[in-house]
């Protein structure tokens, strides 16, 4: 009884320990019995999953669940918050994340030797960690170690297939990584001097009558969490280091990193930018012009170089700029429409772009090319893959039934409310520049025929295990296209508090 | 009403297209027969919903909530049964004929797969309870056409299938922000006996400008496939086509899928009275006219028929849309009714022109001199469609032009009748020469080689395979005898316009 009051108590913690637990124990595991390693990784997701859908069935009404680790209350104690908006996000994270994995269970298998893939279970579950550590934590040191944890993981996930260009992209992601980490550890800094409190609900409080006193310093601290988050989710101009890491990672760390890890840093800046400040200090500022305007170059920029590049992944990496170019437009709108645009985007994007990156990876474990030419007459040798790529597709250029067009609807809605005619057409035109990246390359698999002979012997279906992940997103498009209420009602509670 | 069975004619060919596409090529009979099952039995239940449709005035289906404001339905109301009854009517006889036709043809497993499920998206089009569902299945229907445009393979067959995306896509967007406006203005999509931004109460804000613009958003995104000018140019290109493709797709299917969202903007969207308010009647029709004379114009220099067949499209549709913008019952109904009389044929015209090059490998209009003497059930067809074209009696064309006019005359316009008139005039001068020279010129020499890929089976004499033949044949003396009774149609045109013009 007492034992499972405890746990029941611990439920907030376990989210995030469950993973960090599997990470490690999974080096010994993976030395002594290999063929546990798999089950344990995917047990591990699979608790922080089953737990954050509990949340969300906890919060829908708009309560809260606070949690102190280590039962030492703030402001010296780290407290977990859980409320709609992390429940959203936590469920997100865990879920897409586990369909990764068994997709990365299967793909690693040929690609890596038995101790590497050890290891890459390992760092998938401290990314798995970082990425749930970062959503749930209410306090601003704590998210800068869970920052990192992430910033290393991801690093580590892209380097994984040691070769020359993986290792390349790595290094200069662990660049630029670490120095947005410096600049929001600046700016945790400066919070920290301005307010005395390291809590975010404690900031918020401390902010009321402290930002008249030190506004410039505000700023300087705001400007300094745009860049730090900016960089590490590849706003434009700062994406530089994402088409190399996107493309030369194995397919899925690929899938992780533009489905999850860029988002998750996005609502690191999301929970500083509103639950730290609030909407109402940012306006005062030039910070939602600052993202609006940068997310409509970066979405007209992500979409042009996506059209020239002849590298499948690096196609789909450009198209990751692009989308988070949406997310951060609908951020600086800095309205409830805005938000609820956002957020839901988030979620569609991680679905549809996962997706991609897995189907491609599909294609490129069976065939071993990447290139768009060699895309031709797939839909016959692999039409599963290429009928969930090509409903993907589909979802991406926003076409309706489909989740990419419920996010386009609260964008271009969104936009119009905060009267905005200029956004409107970037994000149309946004929309028939992604039909012009992907269109070409869903019309070679199924209306040209592979005329170059290069493929010796018949061309197999992904395998199963990478194909079902692949399956489940796309239905998952699907379902929320038609009924977007599932997400819908989470993510308006979860807006409800951040306007007024 | 309410009724699953609107559901039926989108999901029944979706579902049929799904058995095709799995078929083998070799499977000639089965493929043919479920295709055309397919046809008659939509064509079937769209004729079995019209007497509910005529009495009730809406036939809707239970709607699947999706949000508050966006519902999945389907809703049948005059202005669709009108559409979807000249569709999947025209579906029947062109699956006959693409039988024949394709008969020798390679990928015929592609070319029916699609075909069929064209007809369950324009189903879909028709019958669209809100803006959502419409621009669904709108798009769709490019995507599911270019199969079809593209299905010979050549180099121009290819080009033509990318600009046909490329236009319907950048339509498509308009489309959307026509719709993401009226939403924003109204908060609603859904089609009702009322317009939507006449029937809400709208902001104070809203100026007579920002609903002139969302109405040239609407009209410039569906004016793609309608093929107003200049939007026009996909629709001659596109002729690559196989000939049932263009007959129906291009002179019947797309492009009156535009027509219907046009007048949907007009009439549900706007509705009677804001597009009075708008006084964008004016301008548009002005557009319109210019259309009108341009795609006759355009006719004329056309030496090869379908394309010369394509500009007549472009002018007609111009009529069409004429009689709706006139904003008067009269002119309304002479637009609808040119709707349907239009359809019946143009989709004639085609099926000739289609017989012609299978027959004698002939595409170009100057190698059809006294080609009546061979084929001389098919070029009746053609001379009787053409005498409607220009709007003579005893042919069907005859009333939509009557009440194009006096819809003109009414509402003052003296410009569209000029323009009416001296666009029959020109209809004549590129159509009648045709039937002049193929029935009473020397053929120049014996030429039977074969143009384009797979023409010219039925070398030289005779007529074509029967599967196309009786169609057009059919589908000519419908339009005779509707020349002479043209009860029926006007009938249910008055209805249309009665329930959008009171």
């Amino acid at each position: 009884m007492d034992m499972i009051e405890t746990l029941h108590e611990n439920l907030p913690l376990l989210v995030t320990m469950s993973t960090l637990l599997g990470a490690y124990l999974m080096p010994v595991v993976s030395r002594v019995r290999f063929n546990l390693s798999g089950p344990l990784a995917v047990v591990s997701v699979a608790v922080s999953f089953c737990l954050s859908l509990y949340f969300i069935g906890v919060t829908r009404d708009g309560t809260r669940v606070y949690y102190n680790v280590g039962h030492w209350p703030p402001p010296w104690g780290i407290r977990i918050v859980i409320d709609p908006m992390t429940a959203f996000i936590v469920t997100l994270v865990s879920g897409v994340g586990l369909v990764v994995l068994f997709y990365a269970l299967r793909e690693i298998k040929e690609s890596m030797s038995r101790s590497s893939q050890g290891w890459y279970i390992t760092t998938y579950l401290l990314l798995m960690s970082g990425m749930l550590g970062m959503t749930v934590t209410d306090d601003l040191f704590n998210l800068y170690v869970f920052i990192e944890v992430t910033g290393f993981s991801a690093v580590a996930l892209v380097a994984a297939r040691d070769d020359q260009a993986s290792t390349e992209a790595a290094f200069k992601y662990l660049m630029l990584a670490t120095l947005g980490s410096g600049f929001i550890m600046a700016g945790i800094g400066m919070v920290y001097v301005v307010t005395g409190h390291l809590n975010m609900r404690y900031v918020t409080t401390a902010l009321i009558t402290a930002r008249d006193s030190y506004p410039m310093l505000l700023w300087v601290a705001l400007s300094f969490f745009v860049a730090g988050f900016g960089v590490k989710s590849a706003l434009f101009p700062l994406h530089v280091w994402l088409p190399d890491a996107y493309s030369s990672a194995p397919s899925p760390s690929s899938a992780l990193l533009s489905g999850l890890v860029s988002k998750v840093y996005i609502f690191g800046l999301i929970k500083v930018l509103y639950f730290c400040f609030y909407h109402v200090i940012l306006a005062r500022y030039f910070i939602p012009t600052t993202l609006t305007s940068l997310a409509c170059a970066g979405i007209i920029g992500g979409s042009l170089f996506a059209m020239i590049q002849p590298d499948i992944k690096r196609r789909l990496a450009y198209s990751s700029v692009a989308q988070i170019g949406y997310i951060y437009l609908a951020l600086g709108l800095n309205t409830r429409l805005g938000m609820i645009a956002a957020l839901f985007h988030i979620m569609s994007h991680a679905i549809m772009k996962s997706c991609l990156f897995m189907a491609a990876g599909g294609v490129i474990y069976r065939t071993g090319r990447r290139n768009i030419r060699d895309f031709a007459g797939l839909g016959k040798a692999m039409p599963w893959t290429m009928a969930c790529f090509t409903i993907c597709s589909f979802s991406m250029m926003g076409i309706p039934l489909l989740s990419g067009f419920v996010s386009k609807w609260y964008l271009l809605s969104g936009s119009l409310d905060a009267g905005s005619p200029f956004m409107v057409v970037v994000i149309l035109v946004g929309s028939l520049l992604a039909a012009a990246y992907l269109l070409p390359v869903v019309w070679r698999a199924w209306f040209t025929t592979d005329e170059s002979g290069a493929f010796k012997g018949p061309i197999k279906e992904t395998p199963w295990p990478m194909l079902v992940p692949i399956l489940l997103l796309t239905g998952a498009t699907i379902l929320l296209g038609i009924k977007p209420a599932l997400a819908l009602d989470i993510i308006e509670k979860a807006v409800e508090t951040l306007f007024f | 009403m309410q009724s699953w069975l609107p559901w039926v004619t989108v999901i029944l060919p979706a579902v049929s297209a799904a058995v095709l596409g799995s078929l083998k090529e070799e499977q000639k009979a089965l493929r043919n027969a479920i295709s055309l099952g397919t046809a008659l039995v939509t064509a079937g239940i769209v004729l079995f919903l019209m007497p509910a449709v005529i009495q009730d005035g809406v036939v809707r289906t239970a709607p699947l909530l999706v949000t508050p404001a966006f519902s999945i339905e389907l809703r049948v109301d005059h202005l669709g049964m009108m559409f979807a009854l000249i569709a999947s009517g025209l579906w029947v006889f062109a699956m006959l004929y693409s039988i024949g036709y394709m008969a020798h043809e390679n990928g015929q497993r592609t070319y029916f797969t699609f075909f069929t499920l064209s007809l369950g998206v324009t189903m879909g089009i028709a019958f669209a309870a809100n803006l959502f569902i419409l621009y669904f299945f709108y798009e769709f229907l490019t995507l599911t056409t270019y199969p079809l445009v593209i299905h010979y393979r050549t180099k121009e067959a290819m080009v033509a299938g990318a600009k046909y995306i490329v236009y319907s896509l950048c339509g498509a967007t308009l489309i959307l922000a026509g719709i993401v406006l009226t939403y924003t203005w109204t908060g609603s999509v859904a089609f009702s006996e009322l317009s939507i931004l006449g029937g809400a109460p709208r902001l104070a804000v809203l100026s007579t400008t920002a609903l002139a613009l969302a109405f040239a958003l609407y009209i410039a995104g569906f004016g793609v496939k309608a093929a107003i000018m200049p939007l026009h140019s996909w629709l001659p290109s596109a002729m690559v086509a196989p000939t049932p493709v263009s007959a129906l797709l291009h002179a019947v299917a797309v492009v009156k899928a535009g027509v219907f969202g046009v007048l949907r903007t007009m009439y549900s969207v706007f509705g009677d009275e804001v597009m009075h308010e708008m006084a964008v009647s004016p301008y548009f029709v002005a557009v319109l006219l210019a259309t009108i004379l341009a795609g006759s114009v355009f006719a004329l220099n056309q030496d090869v028929l379908k394309r010369r067949l394509a500009y007549s499209t472009v002018s007609q549709l111009g009529y069409i849309m004429l009689g709706a913008a006139l904003l008067t019952p009269m002119g309304f109904k002479g637009g609808m009714l040119h709707m349907f009389n239009h359809s019946l044929m143009k989709i004639t015209l085609f099926f000739c022109a289609g017989l012609i090059a299978e027959g004698t490998g002939k595409t170009r209009v100057s190698e059809l001199a006294g080609i009546g003497r061979s084929m001389p059930l098919t070029m009746t067809a053609f001379a009787l469609a053409s005498i409607g074209m220009i709007g003579a009696l005893p042919m069907n064309g005859f009333w939509s032009k009557w009440f194009l006019i006096n819809g003109s005359v009414e509402s003052g316009m003296s410009a569209a009748v000029v323009v009416l008139a001296v666009s029959a005039l020109l209809n004549a001068a590129y159509f009648l020469p045709i039937s002049i020279s193929a029935f009473f010129h020397k053929p120049a020499g014996v030429q039977l080689q074969a143009h384009g890929p797979g023409h010219g089976h039925h070398q030289g004499l005779g007529e074509g395979h029967p599967a196309m033949l009786w169609p057009t044949l059919a589908l000519a003396c419908l339009c005779l005898v509707l020349g002479f009774w043209p009860d029926l149609p006007v009938a249910l045109v008055s209805l249309v316009v009665q329930a959008f013009l009171g």
